[in-house]
């Protein structure tokens, strides 16, 4: 109920900040962005435009995670691939994704630049995150599971997984909006056929304001979306793994 | 049978124990005392064979192993009776085993709960089933009893007594009490090395 109210108190500060300027062209209202919200929805391209970029970006934070997981593994596994990765990962972390952007560009071509952006961002978060987890394990229970000669597919069940999901959560939750959010910057710079990236670049090359407010708002609603669903299957994931849990699920 | 011959272990090159002898027969029961960080840990570290000595050698003559440690090292995430099966196969099939050894260590209520519902003591036997269940021809006991009241190391005693008639057991104890209730035959560590008291 209060995020609600602190909702519709922001949109009433737009509305009459949008009253005051009286000039749609800098601030359109709420009402007249919502208006080409319905317009659009109603749209067959709008859907194909929306799925497009999804599957775009979400293709490579799938892959990210799936990548960051395996890298996060063998770095843990052999010390010296990590000594090896670690200044790529720094020099991945500290770029302006800008300068990614321009580059994979140059070097793949314009339909695949949001897939490898968002990729390239999320890939150190999960990477970063799950190796912590593997890095922090308890030693004791791993001497436990030693000297009771457990099964290398129930240590990976009953030990490993377990103590590292919460690290792979946190990984994910951060993820998702940066992952999201890259690729949309990928799709405005690169300006893909049929995406949501190119929809604000016209916006803005034509200056339709009520556009780039609309599609900026259409972003918006998908990440929030996508992290809701994504964050309550990771839960219950979380949930089977809860250490504080007093039973079984 | 156990095996040390002149026998010496090192923790991060400081010397624990040196020059050790020690020979345990099959079925025996012996306990092993002294002041903390005299090396009694290191001791069964060396004969689980988790820590390689420095010099000497270490001759084990069993198949299964089982380990009760000082802190019960249970999976957080696991029922009591996940924890025990754990050692069984992890399976359904095993799970009525699993729950029989919790049932032997009286624990038939707390089966489904997890290790933060329950208390010291009751995480203590969840540990003790698992070492019955693993059924292990040498029990190696790292002062599971330090954490627990005496009504209830009593109790555990005499369960680990009734249980282990065929088994071999190397008990580590600050407890003379307790020493006795389990063996025949007790060392003591001194000066870095094994003595019989």
């Amino acid at each position: 109920m209060k995020k609600l109210l602190a909702i519709l108190f922001w949109f009433g500060v737009w509305w009459a900040a949008a009253a005051a300027v009286q000039q749609p062209l800098l601030l359109p209202s709420p009402a007249v962005v919502f208006l080409r919200l319905f317009t659009l929805i109603r749209q067959p391209e709008f859907w194909e435009i929306l799925s497009m970029s999804i599957w775009s970006i979400m293709t490579g934070i799938l892959c990210a995670v799936v990548l960051g997981v395996f890298l996060a593994v063998l770095t843990c596994r052999f010390p010296l691939l990590d000594t090896m990765c670690a200044p790529v990962l720094t020099v991945v972390k500290s770029t302006p994704v800008a300068s990614f952007i321009i580059l994979v560009l140059i070097w793949i071509g314009r339909d695949r630049v949001p897939a490898v952006i968002s990729g390239l961002m999320v890939l150190p978060v999960v990477w970063n995150n799950v190796a912590a987890g593997l890095r922090n394990m308890d030693r004791d229970l791993l001497e436990m599971a030693v000297l009771y000669q457990l099964r290398p597919g129930v240590k990976l069940r009953r030990l490993y997984v377990p103590a590292v999901t919460p690290h792979f959560l946190s990984a994910v939750k951060s993820a998702i909006g940066i992952g999201w959010k890259a690729g949309i910057a990928a799709e405005v710079l690169t300006v893909p056929a049929r995406s949501i990236g190119k929809m604000i670049y016209d916006a803005k090359l034509y200056l339709e304001t009520t556009d780039l407010f609309t599609w900026t708002l259409v972003v918006i609603i998908i990440s929030l979306f996508i992290e809701k669903i994504i964050i309550a299957a990771l839960s219950r994931l979380g949930k089977r793994y809860d250490s504080e849990a007093v039973t079984a699920p | 049978m156990i095996e040390l011959k002149d026998v010496t272990a090192a923790y991060q090159s400081q010397t624990v124990l040196e020059h050790c002898c020690l020979t345990v027969p099959d079925k025996a029961h012996i306990s092993v005392m002294g002041p903390s960080g005299s090396g009694k840990t290191t001791l069964l570290r060396l004969i689980a064979g988790t820590l390689r000595p420095l010099s000497g050698a270490v001759q084990v003559d069993a198949k299964k192993i089982s380990y009760l440690f000082q802190e019960p090292r249970l999976l957080p995430w696991l029922s009591a009776e996940e924890n025990v099966n754990l050692v069984l196969s992890d399976r359904k099939e095993t799970l009525e085993e699993a729950r029989h050894w919790l049932e032997v260590v009286g624990l038939a209520d707390a089966m489904t709960k997890r290790p933060g519902a329950l208390s010291g003591g009751m995480r203590q036997r969840v540990a003790l089933a698992r070492a019955l269940a693993y059924g292990g021809d040498l029990l190696l006991l790292d002062e599971p009893m330090s954490a627990l009241d005496e009504a209830l190391s009593v109790q555990l005693l005499t369960l680990l007594n009734q249980y282990t008639q065929d088994k071999t057991v190397i008990f580590v104890t600050h407890s003379p009490g307790q020493a006795k209730q389990i063996s025949e035959t007790i060392y003591t560590i001194k000066n870095k090395t094994l003595e019989l008291l």
